[in-house]
């Protein structure tokens, strides 16, 4: 897949706002996952070659965290929680009826979902509690839930109870949990530009037990202080 | 002893309609923390806090003025303040509503916590899943750049604090300090070997310190109203009040806020009581990683000392109360799942173990239980125990060790009922036979 130019822009302006670029590895996830709906090996390689990482090294993180989806279901994720209160309250039933109702995880049809169960989802007070697209609801009722699994099916996901907030699709609140829509961009890489310049010793770009610190800006190619450095050695080249 | 009971401070603002919004927050005293704290010298703030006797409210309890006081000053690196908001331990539900519903209270609180560690960077490490939160804090943090009490000068004193919101990807083991940091570096969210400690060797290498959302949002209510005022609920170790979440079957499931020293029972009956006459069996006093107790231990204060006499943990300000109709097994296995699902897989004891504990729990529930199970489990907690890389190994360990205190009954029932077991001829040859039975579930 070729990306647009705007998601170069986006990322760069994610990578501006940490003092090291590796940094912004999982907000880059995010928004990658946000251009395709999940993260794919073009989306990798796209962060690998951004972060001068290894596809290794960016894959390793990719696959760790469950937000980051490795296959393309639709439009929504509904996620059920399994843990005890919930279990208890009915959760373990919803989540069960769900994989029956979509004859497995992902059921293509419509809108497009993915049913995953997850782990407490802070919303203990309202058990059974689930999410849609990271929306909260709870308690919902055996028959709410399935209610709420057709709707959502047919592209209509009803209003979060608890964010009064109707669910974005998958790719848009991708686009959210990146932090590009968080604003303050000029600021912030003025802050982490200042981190780098404003120290007699600079973040480190690795700080892996075995190696602290390796502290020169030279060391950061891709961000802030890789820039400085070849601009104090007269280079123009941001490349 | 000082006052007890339910407390309005950290959630005070909670029914104030509109609180996120800047002009709101600060009709009611938003932000005066922050002004309290731009008088005081940063070492003055620290001596305040360490005063006021504030404890970590993240889960271990550490007190906070003091984690502060050993951040590395004058190195000549950036000192890092890092919020966290990875709010997963189950049961647990009090920093998120707290983001969502007064998010400025959190912004002030690491202005503050900024000016006391002369750190001129903050981040908040907010839990993925929370998208609502996410969209609180983000709209208050702009707001405070707005207003001026963020950035290169900061409410206009000439100190430079700056805050970014940066969100998860879901891991719990994330909410583990170091293993945050790994994953605020753009790594896999994995604990580091301690020392060096985060206090000189944190974030990108620098000294960082790591506070938990309600540790840092009480800070600057300690500097506006004054150590004395946070002293005067709670008891001399446990001072001050705490947000909580009280769940499982009671009748009133719902967000409380306690002074520390309110005895457990009156928490229960805050939230109404068991929920339809039901009998309550076994409670957890913070979140699954605490060690459960049972019923007759109600009569414990929620103060760290009480709890700790008890041989359990406050924890994470996560009740869990549960009845006589629920299988104590049952759940210590879906918690057992949860770790094992949650796991970061860096060192043996934890990955190896929360996959075997979670066979030998399914097969008990399931009916397919060994005589030798019990010793089993016994085993694999002792080898996790402490000797696991972080502290995710231990809280796997204290839900299965502290059931199979109060109620071994009900493993010797369920393995009773495997009709497998009948035939069995001696406990000798049956715990010979241990390690073979193990290996071959696999399969």
């Amino acid at each position: 897949m070729v990306f647009s130019d705007q998601l170069a822009t986006d990322a760069q302006r994610l990578v501006d706002r940490y003092p090291v670029s590796r940094a912004a590895l999982l907000p880059l996830l995010h928004l990658v996952q946000a251009e395709e709906g999940f993260v794919s090996e073009d989306g990798i390689a796209f962060c690998a070659e951004l972060l001068h990482l290894t596809k290794a090294e960016v894959g390793a993180v990719a696959t760790f965290y469950t937000m980051y989806k490795r296959e393309p279901f639709g439009d929504y994720l509904i996620s059920v929680c399994t843990n005890p209160t919930c279990q208890i309250a009915g959760g373990q039933a919803i989540f069960d009826a769900y994989r029956t109702a979509c004859g497995g995880d992902i059921d293509r049809d419509g809108a497009g979902v993915m049913v995953e169960h997850v782990e407490c989802l802070a919303l203990c007070d309202a058990a059974p509690a689930l999410q849609v697209n990271y929306e909260m609801y709870g308690p919902v009722s055996h028959a709410e839930a399935m209610q709420l699994l057709a709707d959502t099916k047919a592209g209509n996901p009803p209003v979060s109870p608890w964010s009064n907030t109707t669910p974005q699709t998958f790719a848009a609140v991708q686009r959210d949990l990146s932090g590009i829509n968080d604003g303050v961009d000029t600021e912030l890489a003025e802050a982490a530009k200042n981190q780098i310049t404003g120290y007699s010793v600079p973040p480190a770009n690795r700080s892996g037990e075995t190696d602290i610190p390796v502290t020169h800006p030279g060391g950061d190619p891709a961000g802030h202080g890789g820039r400085i450095l070849r601009a104090a050695a007269d280079m123009t080249s941001t490349q | 002893m000082g006052l007890l009971g339910s407390v309005a401070a950290l959630s005070a603002r909670y029914t104030v309609t509109n609180v996120g919004d800047i002009d709101v927050y600060e009709q009611h005293g938003g932000y005066d923390g922050l002004r309290a704290a731009l008088n005081l010298e940063p070492a003055v703030i620290i001596e305040q806090v360490k005063a006021a006797g504030l404890r970590g409210r993240g889960g271990a309890g550490f007190p906070t003025g003091m984690k502060w006081s050993f951040v590395a000053q004058n190195t000549g690196k950036p000192v890092y303040v890092v919020c966290n908001a990875d709010e997963g331990e189950p049961g647990t539900f009090k920093d998120r509503p707290l983001m969502e519903r007064d998010p400025h209270a959190l912004v002030e609180g690491m202005i503050v916590a900024g000016l006391a560690l002369n750190a001129e960077q903050g981040y908040i490490y907010l839990r993925g899943e929370f998208a609502a939160a996410g969209r609180a804090l983000a709209h208050a943090i702009r707001q405070a750049y707005d207003r001026g009490y963020l950035g290169a000068s900061v409410a206009g004193s000439g100190r430079r604090f700056d805050l970014i919101l940066h969100r998860g990807a879901g891991a719990y083991i994330c909410g583990e300090e170091t293993a945050l940091l790994d994953s605020l570096e753009g790594r896999r969210g994995q604990p580091r070997l301690r020392p060096p400690f985060p206090a000189t060797h944190g974030l990108f290498g620098c000294p960082t310190t790591v506070n938990n959302v309600e540790s840092i949002a009480a800070v600057p209510l300690i500097l506006r109203h004054g150590v004395d005022w946070f002293r005067q609920w709670g008891t001399e170790q446990s001072p001050g009040f705490k947000l909580i979440g009280v769940s499982g079957e009671v009748a009133n499931p719902g967000n409380y806020e306690v002074a520390l020293g309110t005895p457990i029972a009156e928490i229960l009956a805050m939230a109404g009581g068991m929920k339809n006459g039901k009998t309550l069996k076994f409670w957890f006093p913070g979140g699954s990683s605490t060690p459960m107790l049972p019923a007759a231990e109600i009569v414990r204060d929620y103060t760290f000392e009480s709890i700790a006499e008890a041989g359990s943990m406050l924890g994470t300000g996560a009740l869990m109360f549960y009845s006589t109709d629920t299988s104590v097994v049952e759940v210590v296995h879906r918690f057992t799942q949860f770790y094992e699902h949650e796991s970061c897989g860096k060192c043996t004891p934890c990955r190896e173990g929360s996959f075997w504990l979670s066979q030998i729990l399914g097969r008990i529930c399931d009916g397919r239980g060994r005589p030798e199970d019990i010793q089993l489990l016994a085993d694999v907690c002792e080898n996790i125990f402490g000797r696991a890389f972080c502290a995710l190994g231990d809280g796997m360990v204290s839900p299965i060790a502290s059931s199979l205190k109060y109620f071994r009954d009900e493993y010797d029932a369920l393995i009773a009922a495997n009709p497998a077991n009948h035939s069995a001829t001696n406990g000798t040859a049956q715990l010979a036979t241990t390690a073979v039975g193990a290996a071959g579930e696999k399969a």
